[in-house]
């Protein structure tokens, strides 16, 4: 049985019932994660931005159509540097990203995501596979051999 | 430093002022994760939408143009990522959507003041808000969130004009009380 005052309150009554038993506070540890963020921040990389992604409904590829879960192909790209990834998911919430750089040429690939780093290194044709990489915001981040300035990609949620 | 305005902290932040930045994350933190929660999306994706949206802002401290604005830019990107999530899990047959606010542990019992709200109280309203309009409940939602969002940010958040945000809000605070009113009538 509801109380009477309850469905006869006013809007500012109900709101504050609501407030007590809808509302949600962030919990603990994603204040603490997004309080650590600013450690990521590094204005000295150059930022390549995601410039296709197959999960985009605006850029349907006819591997979406057949459903089943077929890769994901990202694109990020500098003024210089372009980045293609394809993300393979794994049994286990782990991807596996395959990729390619050009200007074609070895670069050492680290990858962040929520579990850590994941390093690989590309060969000199510019390809690069990066295993055990956790769902969630992934970057990575290429140093080309003999450039100055390392490039990151966008953060992407995987 | 936690009245200090937006353009300043994040002027601080962008110079790797750590406490600055946490003074923003905790003015946002809520907000960004009610915007997430209200695609009913479960802990894990509402955790990794949250998370890529700040990661976002640490990538564009140098280039947010309208500080006073930072709310709206963070509930857009929040906004973007989460439908991103409920897109890809379409896409591949996962499920992401899961009864938010069933399993939940009852916040009427971890608040011991005057607000109090009896538990069965608290069940009876949360079974009343259920049965809303799956708009009512993500616009009720977001303006629960303390500190409490400008309506330029909600109108950001479920992507609707400004101006029915108000109207919206008092329909479906009289849909609620219908209901609490057929459920006190039907449980009596």
């Amino acid at each position: 049985m509801v109380d009477p005052p309850l469905a006869d309150s006013t809007a500012e009554h109900l709101s504050e019932v609501l407030r007590r038993t809808v509302a949600e506070r962030s919990p603990e540890h994603v204040r603490e994660a997004a309080r650590a963020a600013l450690s990521w921040r590094d204005p000295d990389a150059a930022l390549a931005t995601l410039v296709a992604d197959s999960a985009d409904p605006d850029q349907q590829l006819e591997s979406a159509v057949r459903g089943g879960g077929p890769p994901r192909l990202l694109a990020y790209a500098t003024a210089d540097v372009s980045i293609d990834v394809e993300v393979t998911e794994g049994p286990t919430g782990a991807t596996t990203l395959v990729g390619h750089l050009a200007p074609v040429g070895s670069a050492h690939i680290a990858v962040d995501h929520r579990d850590g780093v994941a390093a690989a290194t590309a060969d000199e044709l510019g390809r690069f596979r990066v295993d055990g990489v956790r769902r969630g915001p992934v970057r990575l981040r290429c140093t080309l051999a003999g450039a100055d300035t390392p490039v990151h990609t966008e953060w992407t949620l995987l | 430093m936690t009245n200090l305005d937006n353009r300043s902290l994040l002027a601080a932040a962008a110079n790797g002022d750590q406490r600055s930045w946490e003074v923003l994350v905790d003015r946002y933190t809520n907000l960004v994760w009610a915007v997430a929660r209200s695609f009913r999306l479960g802990p894990i994706d509402a955790a990794d939408v949250s998370q890529a949206t700040w990661l976002r802002l640490v990538e564009h401290l140098d280039d947010i143009r309208e500080p006073d604005q930072l709310g709206s830019w963070l509930v857009t990107t929040a906004r973007r990522e989460a439908l991103a999530v409920l897109r890809r899990a379409a896409r591949a047959g996962t499920p992401t959507g899961e009864p938010w606010l069933l399993e939940r542990p009852d916040p009427a019992a971890e608040s011991p003041d005057e607000w109090a709200v009896r538990a069965d109280d608290a069940a009876t309203v949360r079974r009343a808000f259920l049965r809303l309009p799956v708009n009512c409940q993500r616009l009720l939602h977001v303006l629960l969130v303390e500190p409490a969002p400008t309506y330029a940010e909600v109108g950001a958040a479920l992507g609707m004009p400004v101006g029915s945000i108000g109207p919206t809000r008092a329909r479906c605070l009289s849909s609620l009380r219908r209901l609490l009113t057929a459920q006190g009538a039907h449980d009596g």
